[in-house]
Protein backbone atom coordinates (compact mmCIF):
# COMPACT_ATOMS: atom_id res chain seq x y z
CA UNK A 1 0.00 0.00 0.00
CA UNK A 2 1.22 3.27 -0.83
CA UNK A 3 1.87 5.92 1.83
CA UNK A 4 -1.21 8.11 0.11
CA UNK A 5 -3.39 5.44 0.30
CA UNK A 6 -2.81 4.92 3.62
CA UNK A 7 -3.19 8.42 4.66
CA UNK A 8 -6.63 8.24 2.71
CA UNK A 9 -8.01 5.03 4.30
CA UNK A 10 -7.04 5.00 7.97
CA UNK A 11 -6.78 6.52 10.71
CA UNK A 12 -3.95 7.47 13.20
CA UNK A 13 -4.48 4.82 15.50
CA UNK A 14 -4.66 2.07 13.38
CA UNK A 15 -1.60 2.16 12.20
CA UNK A 16 0.44 -0.69 12.25
CA UNK A 17 4.08 -0.58 13.07
CA UNK A 18 5.43 -0.94 10.05
CA UNK A 19 2.99 2.08 8.44
CA UNK A 20 4.23 4.51 10.48
CA UNK A 21 7.70 3.96 10.16
CA UNK A 22 6.76 3.96 6.43
CA UNK A 23 5.16 7.43 7.25
CA UNK A 24 7.52 8.78 9.44
CA UNK A 25 9.49 11.32 6.71
CA UNK A 26 5.53 12.62 5.74
CA UNK A 27 3.85 12.02 8.93
CA UNK A 28 6.22 11.93 11.89
CA UNK A 29 2.49 12.76 14.65
CA UNK A 30 -0.76 12.61 14.30
CA UNK A 31 -1.38 16.16 13.80
CA UNK A 32 0.73 16.11 10.45
CA UNK A 33 -1.07 12.99 9.79
CA UNK A 34 -4.41 14.64 10.41
CA UNK A 35 -2.95 17.52 8.24
CA UNK A 36 -2.30 15.28 5.12
CA UNK A 37 -5.79 13.20 5.45
CA UNK A 38 -7.74 16.66 5.53
CA UNK A 39 -6.35 18.23 2.63
CA UNK A 40 -6.48 14.90 0.44
CA UNK A 41 -10.11 14.96 1.54
CA UNK A 42 -10.46 18.55 0.48
CA UNK A 43 -9.19 17.82 -2.59
CA UNK A 44 -11.58 14.59 -3.47
CA UNK A 45 -14.54 17.20 -2.57
CA UNK A 46 -12.95 20.00 -4.90
CA UNK A 47 -12.98 17.40 -7.25
CA UNK A 48 -16.61 17.08 -7.31
CA UNK A 49 -17.29 20.43 -7.21
CA UNK A 50 -17.13 21.10 -10.84
CA UNK A 51 -19.72 22.68 -12.99
CA UNK A 52 -21.67 20.91 -15.86
CA UNK A 53 -20.44 20.52 -19.42
CA UNK A 54 -22.20 22.52 -21.91
CA UNK A 55 -24.76 19.77 -23.46
CA UNK A 56 -24.41 21.31 -26.84
CA UNK A 57 -20.67 20.05 -27.02
CA UNK A 58 -22.44 16.65 -27.21
CA UNK A 59 -24.70 17.98 -30.10
CA UNK A 60 -22.28 19.60 -32.01
CA UNK A 61 -19.88 16.59 -31.78
CA UNK A 62 -22.77 14.00 -32.61
CA UNK A 63 -22.64 16.62 -35.99
CA UNK A 64 -19.41 16.07 -36.31
CA UNK A 65 -19.13 12.51 -36.09
CA UNK A 66 -22.12 12.08 -38.19
CA UNK A 67 -20.61 14.30 -41.14
CA UNK A 68 -17.00 13.32 -40.46
CA UNK A 69 -16.16 12.46 -44.28
CA UNK A 70 -18.31 15.33 -45.50
CA UNK A 71 -15.05 18.13 -45.54
CA UNK A 72 -12.77 15.25 -47.44
CA UNK A 73 -15.28 15.09 -49.63
CA UNK A 74 -15.89 18.99 -50.31
CA UNK A 75 -12.18 18.93 -50.29
CA UNK A 76 -12.31 16.27 -53.54
CA UNK A 77 -14.78 18.55 -55.41
CA UNK A 78 -12.97 21.34 -54.75
CA UNK A 79 -10.34 19.99 -56.32
CA UNK A 80 -12.01 18.31 -59.00
CA UNK A 81 -13.38 21.74 -59.78
CA UNK A 82 -9.99 24.06 -59.96
CA UNK A 83 -8.58 20.91 -62.09
CA UNK A 84 -11.15 21.33 -64.64
CA UNK A 85 -10.80 25.36 -64.39
CA UNK A 86 -7.08 24.59 -65.22
CA UNK A 87 -7.82 22.41 -68.00
CA UNK A 88 -10.33 24.84 -69.81
CA UNK A 89 -8.30 27.42 -69.09
CA UNK A 90 -4.95 25.69 -70.64
CA UNK A 91 -7.00 24.68 -73.58
CA UNK A 92 -8.11 27.98 -74.20
CA UNK A 93 -5.20 29.18 -74.19
CA UNK A 94 -3.33 26.55 -76.83
CA UNK A 95 -6.49 27.38 -78.80
CA UNK A 96 -5.72 31.14 -78.80
CA UNK A 97 -2.08 30.61 -79.67
CA UNK A 98 -2.98 28.95 -83.26
CA UNK A 99 -5.25 31.76 -84.11
CA UNK A 100 -2.45 34.21 -83.63
CA UNK A 101 1.07 32.70 -85.15
CA UNK A 102 3.82 33.59 -83.57
CA UNK A 103 6.22 34.73 -86.37
CA UNK A 104 4.48 36.75 -89.49
CA UNK A 105 5.34 35.01 -92.97
CA UNK A 106 8.71 36.77 -94.36
CA UNK A 107 7.48 39.61 -96.96
CA UNK A 108 8.39 38.69 -100.46
CA UNK A 109 11.83 40.03 -101.49
CA UNK A 110 10.74 42.52 -104.60
CA UNK A 111 14.35 43.01 -105.77
CA UNK A 112 14.20 39.59 -107.90
CA UNK A 113 11.66 40.00 -110.53
CA UNK A 114 12.11 36.73 -111.99
CA UNK A 115 10.42 34.07 -109.79
CA UNK A 116 12.48 31.19 -109.52
CA UNK A 117 10.76 27.40 -109.44
CA UNK A 118 12.89 24.40 -109.32
CA UNK A 119 12.88 22.03 -111.09
CA UNK A 120 11.16 23.73 -114.04
CA UNK A 121 14.29 25.13 -116.27
CA UNK A 122 17.11 23.87 -115.80
CA UNK A 123 20.22 25.09 -115.21
CA UNK A 124 18.84 28.72 -115.63
CA UNK A 125 20.98 30.78 -114.16
CA UNK A 126 20.22 32.81 -111.04
CA UNK A 127 20.08 36.45 -111.77
CA UNK A 128 20.59 39.06 -109.23
CA UNK A 129 20.56 42.51 -109.94
CA UNK A 130 22.71 44.42 -107.41
CA UNK A 131 20.54 46.24 -105.18
CA UNK A 132 20.63 49.97 -106.45
CA UNK A 133 23.20 51.94 -104.70
CA UNK A 134 22.30 55.24 -103.37
CA UNK A 135 25.29 57.70 -103.49
CA UNK A 136 25.03 60.83 -101.61
CA UNK A 137 27.54 63.54 -102.11
CA UNK A 138 27.75 65.42 -99.44
CA UNK A 139 28.59 69.13 -100.10
CA UNK A 140 30.30 71.27 -97.61
CA UNK A 141 27.95 74.01 -95.93
CA UNK A 142 29.13 77.39 -97.16
CA UNK A 143 29.89 79.38 -94.57
CA UNK A 144 29.71 83.54 -94.36
CA UNK A 145 32.71 85.18 -95.30
CA UNK A 146 33.88 88.19 -92.40
CA UNK A 147 34.79 90.53 -95.08
CA UNK A 148 37.12 93.02 -93.31
CA UNK A 149 36.52 96.60 -93.41
CA UNK A 150 39.11 98.98 -95.30
CA UNK A 151 40.44 102.00 -93.39
CA UNK A 152 42.06 105.07 -94.79
CA UNK A 153 45.30 105.12 -93.45
CA UNK A 154 44.71 108.67 -92.96
CA UNK A 155 42.16 107.86 -89.70
CA UNK A 156 44.59 105.21 -87.97
CA UNK A 157 46.79 107.81 -86.11
CA UNK A 158 45.34 111.11 -84.96
CA UNK A 159 47.78 113.64 -84.19
CA UNK A 160 46.34 115.76 -81.06
CA UNK A 161 46.36 119.63 -81.66
CA UNK A 162 49.14 121.67 -80.05
CA UNK A 163 47.98 124.45 -78.91
CA UNK A 164 50.87 127.50 -80.01
CA UNK A 165 53.19 128.27 -77.38
CA UNK A 166 52.20 131.90 -76.58
CA UNK A 167 49.44 130.61 -75.10
CA UNK A 168 50.90 128.40 -72.64
CA UNK A 169 51.04 129.59 -69.44
CA UNK A 170 54.16 129.03 -66.92
CA UNK A 171 52.95 129.00 -63.40
CA UNK A 172 55.19 130.85 -60.93
CA UNK A 173 57.33 128.76 -58.67
CA UNK A 174 55.85 128.74 -55.08
CA UNK A 175 57.50 131.08 -52.52
CA UNK A 176 58.60 134.04 -55.52
CA UNK A 177 57.38 136.20 -53.65
CA UNK A 178 58.62 135.88 -50.93
CA UNK A 179 61.75 135.45 -52.16
CA UNK A 180 61.50 138.58 -54.27
CA UNK A 181 60.42 140.35 -50.89
CA UNK A 182 63.95 139.22 -49.17
CA UNK A 183 66.00 140.44 -51.99
CA UNK A 184 64.29 143.89 -51.91
CA UNK A 185 64.89 144.26 -48.00
CA UNK A 186 68.77 144.75 -47.73
CA UNK A 187 68.17 145.27 -44.15
CA UNK A 188 66.49 142.27 -43.09
CA UNK A 189 69.34 140.43 -45.19
CA UNK A 190 71.55 142.17 -43.22
CA UNK A 191 70.21 140.55 -40.24
CA UNK A 192 69.90 137.05 -40.78
CA UNK A 193 73.59 137.29 -42.76
CA UNK A 194 74.70 138.86 -38.97
CA UNK A 195 72.67 136.04 -36.95
CA UNK A 196 73.80 133.17 -39.30
CA UNK B 1 -30.18 9.07 -27.73
CA UNK B 2 -30.63 7.67 -24.19
CA UNK B 3 -32.38 4.61 -26.21
CA UNK B 4 -29.37 4.16 -28.94
CA UNK B 5 -27.04 4.18 -25.92
CA UNK B 6 -28.46 1.73 -24.13
CA UNK B 7 -27.59 -0.89 -26.28
CA UNK B 8 -24.10 -0.21 -26.03
CA UNK B 9 -24.80 -0.05 -21.91
CA UNK B 10 -22.56 -3.83 -21.52
CA UNK B 11 -19.96 -2.57 -23.92
CA UNK B 12 -16.33 -1.75 -22.66
CA UNK B 13 -14.52 1.42 -23.72
CA UNK B 14 -12.00 -0.38 -26.46
CA UNK B 15 -15.51 -2.28 -27.60
CA UNK B 16 -16.98 1.05 -28.49
CA UNK B 17 -14.23 2.27 -30.53
CA UNK B 18 -14.87 0.93 -33.65
CA UNK B 19 -18.27 1.49 -33.38
CA UNK B 20 -17.35 5.39 -33.31
CA UNK B 21 -15.26 4.59 -36.34
CA UNK B 22 -17.83 3.00 -38.35
CA UNK B 23 -19.94 6.59 -36.79
CA UNK B 24 -22.40 4.48 -34.88
CA UNK B 25 -23.90 7.74 -32.70
CA UNK B 26 -25.12 5.17 -29.74
CA UNK B 27 -21.26 3.97 -29.44
CA UNK B 28 -20.31 7.53 -29.25
CA UNK B 29 -23.03 8.38 -26.95
CA UNK B 30 -21.94 5.85 -24.77
CA UNK B 31 -18.12 6.87 -24.73
CA UNK B 32 -19.06 10.82 -24.48
CA UNK B 33 -21.24 9.26 -21.16
CA UNK B 34 -18.75 7.77 -19.61
CA UNK B 35 -16.01 10.61 -20.40
CA UNK B 36 -17.76 13.25 -21.03
CA UNK B 37 -17.78 14.98 -17.73
CA UNK B 38 -15.01 13.74 -15.92
CA UNK B 39 -12.64 15.03 -18.96
CA UNK B 40 -14.26 18.43 -18.59
CA UNK B 41 -13.64 17.72 -14.64
CA UNK B 42 -10.12 16.96 -15.52
CA UNK B 43 -9.49 20.01 -18.06
CA UNK B 44 -11.65 22.44 -15.30
CA UNK B 45 -8.68 21.78 -12.41
CA UNK B 46 -5.87 21.52 -14.71
CA UNK B 47 -6.79 25.19 -16.53
CA UNK B 48 -7.31 27.66 -14.12
CA UNK B 49 -11.06 26.51 -13.21
CA UNK B 50 -11.59 28.32 -17.17
CA UNK B 51 -15.11 27.02 -17.77
CA UNK B 52 -15.06 28.21 -21.34
CA UNK B 53 -11.25 26.31 -22.10
CA UNK B 54 -12.28 23.21 -20.83
CA UNK B 55 -15.56 22.62 -22.62
CA UNK B 56 -13.32 24.24 -25.62
CA UNK B 57 -10.81 21.04 -25.32
CA UNK B 58 -13.22 18.65 -24.32
CA UNK B 59 -14.69 18.98 -27.69
CA UNK B 60 -11.03 19.38 -29.58
CA UNK B 61 -10.60 15.91 -27.53
CA UNK B 62 -13.48 14.29 -28.82
CA UNK B 63 -12.99 15.32 -32.23
CA UNK B 64 -9.61 13.88 -31.98
CA UNK B 65 -10.98 10.59 -30.75
CA UNK B 66 -13.61 10.89 -33.57
CA UNK B 67 -10.77 11.09 -36.00
CA UNK B 68 -8.20 8.52 -34.74
CA UNK B 69 -10.61 6.00 -33.65
CA UNK B 70 -9.51 3.58 -36.27
CA UNK B 71 -5.41 4.09 -35.28
CA UNK B 72 -6.16 3.18 -31.60
CA UNK B 73 -3.98 0.79 -30.61
CA UNK B 74 -5.89 -2.44 -28.98
CA UNK B 75 -4.51 -3.99 -25.96
CA UNK B 76 -4.26 -0.49 -24.79
CA UNK B 77 -6.58 0.95 -22.37
CA UNK B 78 -8.63 3.35 -23.84
CA UNK B 79 -9.05 5.60 -20.65
CA UNK B 80 -5.24 5.72 -20.29
CA UNK B 81 -5.21 7.00 -23.97
CA UNK B 82 -7.69 9.96 -23.35
CA UNK B 83 -5.87 10.88 -20.69
CA UNK B 84 -2.62 10.86 -21.96
CA UNK B 85 -4.41 13.12 -24.89
CA UNK B 86 -5.60 15.32 -22.65
CA UNK B 87 -2.39 15.45 -20.51
CA UNK B 88 -0.85 16.29 -23.41
CA UNK B 89 -3.20 19.31 -24.57
CA UNK B 90 -2.99 20.15 -20.88
CA UNK B 91 0.63 21.09 -21.52
CA UNK B 92 0.51 22.27 -24.92
CA UNK B 93 -2.15 25.26 -22.86
CA UNK B 94 0.53 25.50 -20.11
CA UNK B 95 3.38 26.55 -22.73
CA UNK B 96 0.80 29.21 -24.59
CA UNK B 97 0.22 30.74 -20.94
CA UNK B 98 3.59 30.66 -20.20
CA UNK B 99 3.97 32.49 -23.47
CA UNK B 100 1.26 34.96 -22.42
CA UNK B 101 2.51 35.65 -18.96
CA UNK B 102 5.80 36.63 -20.19
CA UNK B 103 4.25 39.52 -21.91
CA UNK B 104 1.44 40.35 -19.97
CA UNK B 105 3.42 39.76 -16.18
CA UNK B 106 0.03 39.54 -14.62
CA UNK B 107 -0.91 36.80 -12.72
CA UNK B 108 -5.06 36.44 -11.81
CA UNK B 109 -5.99 33.58 -10.59
CA UNK B 110 -8.02 33.32 -7.66
CA UNK B 111 -9.70 29.95 -6.19
CA UNK B 112 -13.11 29.50 -6.69
CA UNK B 113 -13.83 27.60 -3.66
CA UNK B 114 -16.98 26.72 -1.60
CA UNK B 115 -18.53 29.12 1.40
CA UNK B 116 -17.81 27.46 4.32
CA UNK B 117 -19.33 27.92 8.16
CA UNK B 118 -16.84 27.00 9.53
CA UNK B 119 -14.24 29.88 8.93
CA UNK B 120 -11.16 27.66 9.60
CA UNK B 121 -11.98 25.13 7.46
CA UNK B 122 -12.68 28.04 4.66
CA UNK B 123 -9.29 29.36 5.42
CA UNK B 124 -7.78 25.83 4.88
CA UNK B 125 -9.64 25.24 1.73
CA UNK B 126 -8.57 28.55 0.59
CA UNK B 127 -4.93 27.69 1.52
CA UNK B 128 -5.44 24.11 -0.34
CA UNK B 129 -6.45 25.56 -3.28
CA UNK B 130 -3.66 28.26 -3.90
CA UNK B 131 -1.23 25.05 -2.96
CA UNK B 132 -2.55 23.20 -5.67
CA UNK B 133 -2.93 26.53 -7.82
CA UNK B 134 1.02 27.24 -7.10
CA UNK B 135 2.02 24.43 -8.49
CA UNK B 136 3.51 23.69 -11.06
CA UNK B 137 2.51 21.85 -14.53
CA UNK B 138 3.89 18.33 -14.06
CA UNK B 139 3.03 18.72 -9.83
CA UNK B 140 0.06 19.76 -10.18
CA UNK B 141 -1.00 17.05 -13.06
CA UNK B 142 0.18 14.85 -10.71
CA UNK B 143 -1.71 15.78 -8.04
CA UNK B 144 -5.16 16.07 -10.19
CA UNK B 145 -4.31 12.52 -11.78
CA UNK B 146 -3.71 10.67 -8.48
CA UNK B 147 -5.86 12.57 -5.84
CA UNK B 148 -9.06 14.05 -7.65
CA UNK B 149 -9.23 11.71 -10.84
CA UNK B 150 -8.22 8.93 -8.06
CA UNK B 151 -6.44 7.58 -11.25
CA UNK B 152 -3.70 4.17 -10.21
CA UNK B 153 -0.11 4.78 -10.17
CA UNK B 154 0.37 2.56 -13.08
CA UNK B 155 -2.18 4.42 -15.46
CA UNK B 156 -0.33 7.80 -14.11
CA UNK B 157 3.03 6.18 -15.35
CA UNK B 158 1.31 5.15 -18.64
CA UNK B 159 -0.38 8.80 -18.84
CA UNK B 160 2.54 10.90 -17.97
CA UNK B 161 5.38 8.46 -20.09
CA UNK B 162 7.17 8.01 -16.83
CA UNK B 163 8.36 4.90 -14.75
CA UNK B 164 6.02 3.61 -12.07
CA UNK B 165 8.52 4.12 -9.09
CA UNK B 166 9.33 8.20 -10.27
CA UNK B 167 5.72 8.57 -10.02
CA UNK B 168 6.00 7.29 -6.71
CA UNK B 169 8.62 8.71 -5.47
CA UNK B 170 7.41 12.17 -6.79
CA UNK B 171 3.89 11.92 -5.29
CA UNK B 172 5.66 11.43 -1.65
CA UNK B 173 7.93 14.54 -2.09
CA UNK B 174 4.81 16.08 -3.18
CA UNK B 175 2.70 15.24 -0.54
CA UNK B 176 5.52 16.77 1.71
CA UNK B 177 5.67 19.71 0.05
CA UNK B 178 2.39 20.69 0.58
CA UNK B 179 2.15 19.46 3.81
CA UNK B 180 4.99 21.96 5.02
CA UNK B 181 3.18 24.62 2.73
CA UNK B 182 0.14 24.23 4.95
CA UNK B 183 1.70 23.60 8.62
CA UNK B 184 -0.06 26.34 9.77
CA UNK B 185 -2.75 24.91 9.94
CA UNK B 186 -1.55 21.86 11.70
CA UNK B 187 -2.50 23.21 14.92
CA UNK B 188 -5.99 24.09 14.18
CA UNK B 189 -9.47 22.64 14.94
CA UNK B 190 -10.53 21.63 11.39
CA UNK B 191 -10.81 18.38 11.68
CA UNK B 192 -14.23 16.73 11.83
Amino acid sequence: MQAEDIIQQKEWHLLTDAERELLQPLAADEQEFNLLKKMLLLAEEDAAAVPAIDPNIQRRLQDSLQGKNQPSKRRWYYAAAIALAIGVGAAYLIQNRKDEPIAHEIPRLERNQKEITPGTEKNQPLVITPPVQETIVKTPEKKDVIVPKVIPPDTYVQTPVQPPIDTIKTNPPPYASINTMLKNDSALMAFVAEAY
Amino acid sequence: MAIRSLSYHDHTDEELLPLVANKAAGAFDELYHRYGQRLFGYFFRMLWKDKEKAEDNVQELFLKVIQHANSFETGRSFSTWLYSIAHNMCKNEYRKQEIRMKHAKTITASPVVAKEKNLDLQKFRIAVANCIGRLDEEKRSLFVLRFQEQLSVPQISSIMHIPEGTIKSRLFYLLKEMKNELQEFKTLHIYP
